[in-house]
């Protein structure tokens, strides 16, 4: 009877606790942001938040269709305040669960990232799995360009980051990523970097918003461009520092080893008409070693790069494509390749002298005890004079579907 | 009065398994920064070192069959020393109970019902154990058999999904990038945190059929967690590099929350949320557990019930008051340094008390 009573009296209690839910909400009244920019104004000091959303609206057949994103700006001196005021214009709760894209400004990249960073990585609805990306202009430009391909501009950079592996022109890195490299010594952040290009008809009209709410709702007020990723952002500590273009992301991401399945020609040669070999590079890996000799530091990088020809020369070269012709166009993609590396480690030693190669977190794993206790506090200093040899391995494995050259008549 | 009950390996393999698993599981980040790569090697040691320790009650229940080792206190140094002792064991049960309590329930609140007071969550715990503990061991420590199984099974079948993309080897190898002094004291704190499962065992060290014989239940448990709980760590470091993981409050779900398969499944912290949610209901309801059956030695068994229910409520109202992830964590962490020597001191006076007792046997019998 005891033990009835008890349970009684829990099942009562419970049943009066557990239908009250302080978290419900309804789907239409969130905002789900999928995209959010940062723009810091260095006279003012004023951080400017822009977010866009998709526009739920149930329609009828037949309707004119209406906007599909809603894009809102607020400008204040935090980061936190500006998100406060976007609260209080949003007719909707911000909610961050399906954020894929974070657009930063270079003048907030200088100056203002960790504000964003910071409140990224502790709230654990923003995806850690969301791009980030650096733009030259503004972001709240960026997110209200309307790209022919329809996709809002969240939905266009992320499929740009997620193709960049076809062009190598850039590196996909999502926020864990960034937070990641941030915080390992001996390797500095990079991010892609991203583009808009007014068409050319709207350049005239485009206006110069300086934030404040605002939303698209028309087509008078869209800003018709196309957004494009090309090359890198580079980073020393939490401060940007320079771009890297594509040709120098082509050799960063040789030297990091990453996934790179892009078209790559060989230098152009003169003969009979200027031509080039074409490849498609099937896979890429890299190893990085670190030597210390005589209190010299050597990097060796080692590429190995898996590849199939995609186009011969025309006028000149053998007829039929035998192993040592192979080798001959290993030796030319090998040479390519190389020229990619060299303009990368040129840019980044001398020009940006970030270790955005991660040459120093290299260096930790083959020697922690040496890197803690001297070269960690001198990096920025001995890294750009380290002397790097690379060393190129190619392998064409195959010519395509034909072994012979193409004869017009 | 004890049950009269006797568990089986399996049930002493998940009991000291999952009373092991406690506070740990949140507070081991404490050492990161003094053994930093090497943060799984020094949970590894520093589990395995608490197995003598483990040995030790075994061999006490061996001299005091059918008794717990506040029984074999009573035995030897009579009862009030007893109940001073099991005073000191009852607060410390409920402080574990009150950190496990708060730190599960602030991951509750910082990933997923942000906005529902802490007490509703709380109050549905503790009611959870209370109905645990009021049903007797036997069918709590069948439940936490099943129950720990699906909850390995749930994490590490999530984290199958890591790899190999989300796992980077260049963050766990070179594995010792620590001083020894470093390493030693990450190995002490786990030993220390891992102890949390000495209390258990001096209670149900009761129900072991013949605990002497019978030791290697809880070695092999003891293992099994040495090579659990360091896995978890080292997939974490994989997945975050160690610079982040000693960040991280919530462990593993920290770590799942990078896991993505496809386009829809961006996260799969819910998942292992679920491994917490036993983990966090076994603990208590263990603690709870523990608490009760050392009032009731006290109190000779006056109305259990009601001695169950108000050491449900001095979980409740403190971890209620304390509400705080940061304040749980350092009382976890100040916990790590306090159970090791409690449980030594409390096994070093057990095993006087049956020298003692031995001993006035002895003049007895002359």
């Amino acid at each position: 009877m005891n033990k009835r009573t008890l349970f009684l009296a829990v099942y009562l209690l419970l049943s009066f606790v557990l239908p009250g839910c302080w978290d419900y909400s309804e789907y239409e009244d969130m905002a789900q942001i999928i995209a959010i920019g940062m723009d810091y104004n260095v006279q003012t000091e004023q951080t400017t938040i822009t977010i866009q959303y998709p526009a739920i609206k149930r329609g009828t057949a037949g309707e004119p269709s209406a906007p599909q994103w809603v894009i809102y700006s607020a400008t204040a001196p935090t980061v936190f305040d500006a998100l406060s005021k976007l609260q209080e214009i949003v007719p909707r709760r911000l909610f961050y669960g399906y954020l894929k894209v974070i657009i930063i400004s270079e003048a907030a990249a200088k100056y203002t990232i960790m504000d964003l960073i910071d409140l990224f990585d502790r709230t654990p609805v923003m995806r850690s799995s969301a791009y980030v990306v650096i733009t030259s202009g503004k972001a709240e430009d960026i997110l209200k360009t309307a790209d022919p391909s329809r996709l809002s501009a969240g939905d266009k950079i992320q499929k740009l980051v997620r193709h960049s592996i076809d062009s190598g022109a850039a590196c996909a890195v999502t926020l864990n990523d960034f937070v990641e490299m941030l915080a390992i010594g001996g390797w500095e952040a990079t991010a892609p970097r991203v583009i808009s290009e007014p068409a050319s008809s709207q350049q005239s009209k485009s206006k110069n918003t300086e934030g404040g709410p605002q939303e698209n709702k028309n087509a008078q007020e869209e800003k018709p461009g196309m957004l494009g990723i090309v090359g890198m952002a580079a980073f020393q500590g939490d401060k940007f520092t320079g771009y890297l273009d594509e040709h120098e992301t082509l050799g960063l991401n040789f030297i990091r080893g990453k996934k790179i399945r892009a078209y790559k020609t060989s230098e152009p040669t003169g003969g009979a008409g200027i031509e080039e070999l074409y490849f498609r590079l099937l896979e890429t890996s890299s190893k990085i070693k670190v030597q210390l000799a005589n209190d010299q530091l050597v990097i060796s990088v080692h590429v190995k790069v898996v590849a199939d020809v995609k186009k011969y020369y025309r006028n000149e070269g053998a007829d039929f494509l035998a192993p040592e012709v192979i080798s001959d166009a290993e030796k030319k993609l090998a040479d390519s390749i190389r020229s990619d590396i060299d303009a990368a480690l040129i840019k980044g030693q001398q020009d940006l002298k970030s270790d955005i190669f991660g040459f120093g977190f290299a260096f930790f794993r083959k020697n922690p005890k040496l890197w803690q206790q001297e070269y960690e506090t001198k990096w920025a200093d001995v890294f750009p004079n380290i002397p790097v040899n690379v060393n190129i391995d190619t392998k064409i494995i195959n010519t395509g579907i034909t072994e012979r050259k193409l004869f017009v008549k | 009065m004890l049950e009269n009950i006797k568990l089986t390996r399996e049930q002493v393999f998940f009991l000291v398994f999952i009373s092991a698993l406690g506070n740990m599981v949140y507070s081991h980040t404490w050492i990161d920064d003094e053994t930093d790569r090497a943060a799984w090697v020094a949970a590894l040691a520093g589990i395995l070192l608490v197995i003598p320790f483990a040995v030790w009650i075994l061999y006490l229940g061996k001299k005091h069959p059918g008794g717990t080792v506040l029984d074999i206190l009573d035995a030897g140094l009579g009862r009030i020393p007893c109940a001073v002792v099991s005073i000191s064991y009852i607060f410390i049960n409920i402080a574990v109970a009150v950190a496990m309590l708060n730190l599960f329930t602030q991951l509750l609140k910082t990933f997923f019902i942000m906005f529902t007071p802490v007490w509703v969550i709380m109050l549905f715990l503790v009611a959870i154990a209370a109905m645990f503990v009021n049903g007797k061991l036997k069918a709590f420590a069948r439940t936490v058999q099943m129950l720990t199984i699906l909850g390995l099974m749930n994490y590490f079948v999530s984290f199958i999904h890591a790899f190999p993309e989300f796992i980077h080897l260049e963050y766990i190898i070179p594995v010792f990038d620590t001083s020894l002094l470093g390493f030693m004291k990450g190995t002490l704190f786990m030993a220390g945190a891992t102890s949390e499962c000495l209390l258990l065992l001096m209670v149900i060290v009761a129900f072991i059929p013949d605990p002497g014989k019978h030791y290697l239940w809880v070695v092999y448990s003891l293992v099994f967690c040495a090579v659990i709980f360091p896995s978890a760590i080292l997939i974490i470091i994989a997945m975050m590099s160690p610079e982040l993981a000693k960040r991280i409050a919530f462990g593993g779900v920290n770590a799942a929350k990078l896991i993505q398969i496809g386009e829809f499944l961006q996260g799969l912290e819910v998942f292992i949320f679920g491994t917490y949610q036993f983990l966090a209901i076994g603990k208590i309801t263990i603690c709870l557990y523990c608490a009760w059956t050392a009032a009731k030695k006290i109190f000779n068994n006056w109305k259990p019930g009601v001695q169950l229910i108000l050491i449900a409520l001095m979980i409740l109202i403190p971890s209620v008051w304390l509400n705080s992830y940061n304040k749980a964590y350092q009382l976890a962490v100040l916990l790590g340094y306090v159970i090791l020597p409690f449980s030594i001191c409390l096994l070093l006076l057990a095993s006087f008390s049956i020298m003692l007792k031995k001993h006035r046997t002895g003049s007895s019998e002359k």
